[in-house]
């Protein structure tokens, strides 16, 4: 196989996938901004708001939706990028093996379908989750707000032993990547067995 | 009857050896599409089983007297009319979860394949200008 010509369609699917979720990211941030002001009018953005924490200048005002458009874009673009090259070093060269190839296909076939590998997309999913709540919860922890964060602490109901501190950002980040694993298990799954049958 | 049987088989799926794959085969493997339907599908069903398992913990956990079930999770009512920390409350976010999961996957796998068709169109129109 060309390396070369693998490590090109590899970055510009890098590219493709960061892309994507900023695009989605940014524009699902904008619109939740402008529905809550529309909603709320002056009493909008209670929770909202509290992304401030993590997206300097952002808040649910007409200038604050188009900060949080950047802000969202910028991390799930880095998210996206990130996704993909984890999602490609899981499979080495078999990345060009996930696809629903037949027999009967014209050669070289002009378009296949993509197959998702469920173990690749899981490490992958799970690391980037658990990476962002081991980050966040830090960075809490570093603002000297961590005993504050009522509403970080929250997430305790669903990760045993989690708490607003460094240790617990460990324990958080581990069931976090076993949660995001299943998840994008379950994706894969559904995904294949559908796709497979169109 | 059973050599098109066999034939049929024999024409099913098959899978792409990365050794001696040539140029085109990797580029085409790599630029292969992703089914919106099926992807759509895949994350609606996930994120409806999140936001009903998420819904249904804290019912099951329950709250200490006096406190209410699930104060803060009810608040995205806001977002999703008829929502709220029960039963009932479940399955209706489990509909929220299929549709706006469902969205985000059909959307995640329309642009991924538009920014695919139009990297492969500059790169036909720069192979074009090269020759």
């Amino acid at each position: 196989m060309n390396k070369a010509v693998f490590n090109r369609g590899v970055a510009l699917n890098t590219w493709a996938l960061a892309i994507t979720l900023a695009v989605g990211a940014g524009l699902a941030l904008f619109f939740a901004t402008v529905f809550s002001m529309i909603m709320h009018g002056s009493f909008a953005g209670g929770y909202l708001n509290l992304l401030a924490v993590f997206f300097p200048g952002y808040s649910v005002s007409p200038v604050g939706a188009f900060i949080g458009f950047f802000w969202a874009a910028l991390f799930a673009g880095l998210s996206g990028a990130f996704v993909y090259q984890v999602y490609v070093r899981s499979l080495g060269e078999d990345t060009i093996k996930q696809v629903f190839y037949r027999r009967d296909a014209i050669d070289p076939p002009t378009r296949l379908t993509m197959k998702l590998s469920s173990r690749a997309l899981g490490i992958a999913f799970g690391a980037l989750m658990a990476i962002q709540l081991f980050l966040s919860t830090n960075w809490l922890v570093i603002r000297g707000t961590a005993d504050e964060s009522r509403h970080a602490a929250l997430l305790a109901h669903y990760l045993p032993g989690y708490t607003v501190s460094v240790s617990g950002s460990f324990i958080g980040a581990f069931w976090l990547f076993i949660y995001s694993l299943v998840f994008a298990t379950v994706v894969a799954r559904i995904y294949n067995w559908l796709a497979g049958r169109r | 009857m059973s050599v098109a049987y066999e034939t049929n088989v024999e024409e099913k799926e098959q899978e792409i050896e990365p050794r001696t794959a040539s140029d085109s085969m990797v580029a085409v493997a790599l630029f292969a599409k992703l089914d919106p339907i099926a992807l759509a599908v895949g994350v609606g069903v996930a994120s409806a089983i999140v936001v009903m398992a998420a819904t249904l913990a804290l019912l099951i956990e329950g709250a200490p007297p006096g406190e209410i079930v699930g104060y803060n999770l009810a608040t995205i009512a806001s977002y999703l009319p008829g929502f709220n920390v029960s039963v009932l409350g479940s399955l209706g976010g489990a509909f929220y979860g299929f549709l706006f999961g469902g969205l985000a996957g059909l959307f995640i796998a329309g642009l991924w394949n538009f920014t695919h068709i139009v990297v492969a169109g500059i790169t036909m129109l720069r192979s074009d200008w090269l020759d």
